[in-house]
């Protein structure tokens, strides 16, 4: 009787747990996210944005959790209108926007139209495979194009 | 006679159990992570033997000092010194220490000053807890400088200081008094320290070679978009120029030193629509593969003297820990 109980809470108590210890593995590698930069332009017959992937990583289900294509002031009345490039997060960015316009893997090269009535400033944003993190990795304004300062000349 | 039988079945199962918890809680876990050359094929191109040695980085034992200078930018103060990154990786117990030292803010406290200026604009960091120490520095008054930030993370804890003692790059990592602190920490079992080069599709060519390393080159904008990690930085060009070098042991495959001229045109401005061209260089150092230890940063936290098993946050974190480990490991 005693000894069925020591045995059965001993089995209990090692449940689980490996008869080695778990070495290190490379399973973090990379900690960083994907590279990605964008150009951008404007179709004024089409009323369209035209941005493009670049430079970068290629984007992947194991990389990146959605990509989005977000304007600002879109609309007449000001509204925003975000439009998901490639991937899809459950539970983030159900905004009615459609699926994806893309399906990974997504490579330099990719181009996407972004219809809007106004073109107001435009950003794209790329958010982590587990949806826990977002970062704009382009953005865009029409209407103001910046200008490079060479090295040295201060302003 | 059963009696005594049943008495020292109990015993020995009682010190194997215990025995067992103690290796797991004292983190014994003796591995050969081997070297990357074995890992490789029979005539691996450059890029596989620079990724494998890379990827090595996030299983073995090792150190890693990264040094930053700035060699050029617009306020005519290049080149100077920038940050330095101390790194101790004992993966083989999963603890981490870093000990992150800016030097220098003049670009961007200059700027500020001015109209404002993004400071994520030259940060050469690759990581959150890095990010924020930076933005710390760039922002505070030059006469303080430098800003040192001690973290070290390990099962289910972090341990930091914000404005640790100086310390030289051979010295044991320290912290002291009103800025040090412990907390639990979620996510302890990534290594925190971003990678000098992702994996990639981008060739490299040989370089240079020596008696005991070879050294790979990688250059480009193209290239660099895709090896590089330039997670906090507003990117809106990457000139040609821009290069990596990475020097491997010829033997075991080892990574040893990574030299990353990185020529950029980045937005600096707070309405995202000030260009400004940097060059920075960054030169790491990786050594003391298999013998590089990483043990909680000696020194005074929180005003209690490493922590006390007594009260205050340290036994709460140890109990995570301990519990953590018994239940996962």
């Amino acid at each position: 009787m005693y000894r069925r109980t020591v045995l059965a809470a001993a089995t209990a108590t090692l449940a689980g747990c490996g008869l080695a210890p778990s070495p290190p593995s490379t399973n973090g590698y990379p900690e960083t996210p994907p590279n990605a930069f964008f150009e951008f332009g404007w179709d004024p017959d089409g009323s369209a944005y035209v941005v493009e992937f670049a430079r970068g990583n290629r984007l992947t289900a194991d990389n990146t959790g959605a990509l989005r294509v977000r304007v600002a002031d879109a609309t007449p009345d000001g509204d925003a209108v975000t439009t998901p490039w490639v991937g899809a997060v459950d539970g983030v960015g159900d905004d009615g926007s459609g699926d994806p316009r893309a399906d990974f893997p997504l490579s330099p090269g990719a181009t996407l139209r972004v219809p809007v009535e106004s073109p107001g400033p435009v950003r794209v944003v790329w958010v982590a495979p587990d949806a826990d993190r977002s970062r704009a990795v382009g953005r865009w304004r029409r209407e103001s194009q910046p200008t490079a300062t060479p090295e040295g000349e201060g302003s | 006679m059963n009696r005594r039988r049943f008495l020292a079945g109990v015993g020995a199962a009682a010190a194997a159990t215990t025995g067992y918890g103690a290796v797991r809680v004292a983190d014994v876990r003796p591995y050969d992570s081997g070297v990357p050359a074995e890992d490789l094929g029979a005539d691996p191109t450059p890029r596989e033997r620079v990724l494998a040695a890379v990827r090595h980085l996030f299983e073995a034992d090792h150190r890693s000092v990264t040094r930053v200078t700035v060699e050029s930018d617009w306020t005519g103060a290049a080149p100077y010194r920038l940050t330095r990154h101390r790194e101790l990786h004992e993966h083989s117990r999963r603890r981490h220490t870093h000990v992150l030292t800016t030097f220098g803010n003049g670009a961007v406290r200059l700027d500020r000053e001015r109209d404002g200026v993004d400071a994520r604009t030259i940060s050469p960091y690759a990581t959150i807890n890095a990010y924020v120490h930076f933005v710390d520095a760039t922002l505070a008054d030059p006469a303080t400088l430098p800003e040192r930030f001690v973290f070290h993370v390990d099962d289910g804890r972090i341990a930091y200081d914000r404005d640790a003692p100086a310390q030289a790059v051979g010295d044991p990592v320290t912290v002291d008094g009103g800025y040090a602190g412990t907390a639990p920490a979620d996510d302890f079992e990534r290594p925190l320290f971003g990678e000098p080069v992702r994996p990639h599709r981008a060739p490299w060519t040989e370089h240079e070679r020596a008696d005991a390393t070879v050294t790979y080159r990688l250059s480009g904008a193209d290239a660099y978009a895709r090896a590089v990690p330039l997670p906090f930085v507003p990117v809106e060009t990457i000139h040609d120029d821009a290069a990596v070098r990475a020097t491997l042991d010829r033997d075991s495959g080892r990574l040893l030193r990574v030299v990353d001229d990185r020529h950029l045109d980045v937005d600096v401005g707070v309405d995202r629509r000030d260009v400004r061209s940097v060059r920075q260089r960054l030169v790491a150092e990786i050594d003391r593969y298999g013998d590089a230890t990483a043990p909680r940063p000696d020194g005074r936290y929180g005003g209690s003297p490493r922590g006390s098993f007594l009260g205050g946050p340290a036994l709460r974190d140890r109990l995570v820990a301990l519990a953590h480990d018994l239940g996962t490991y």
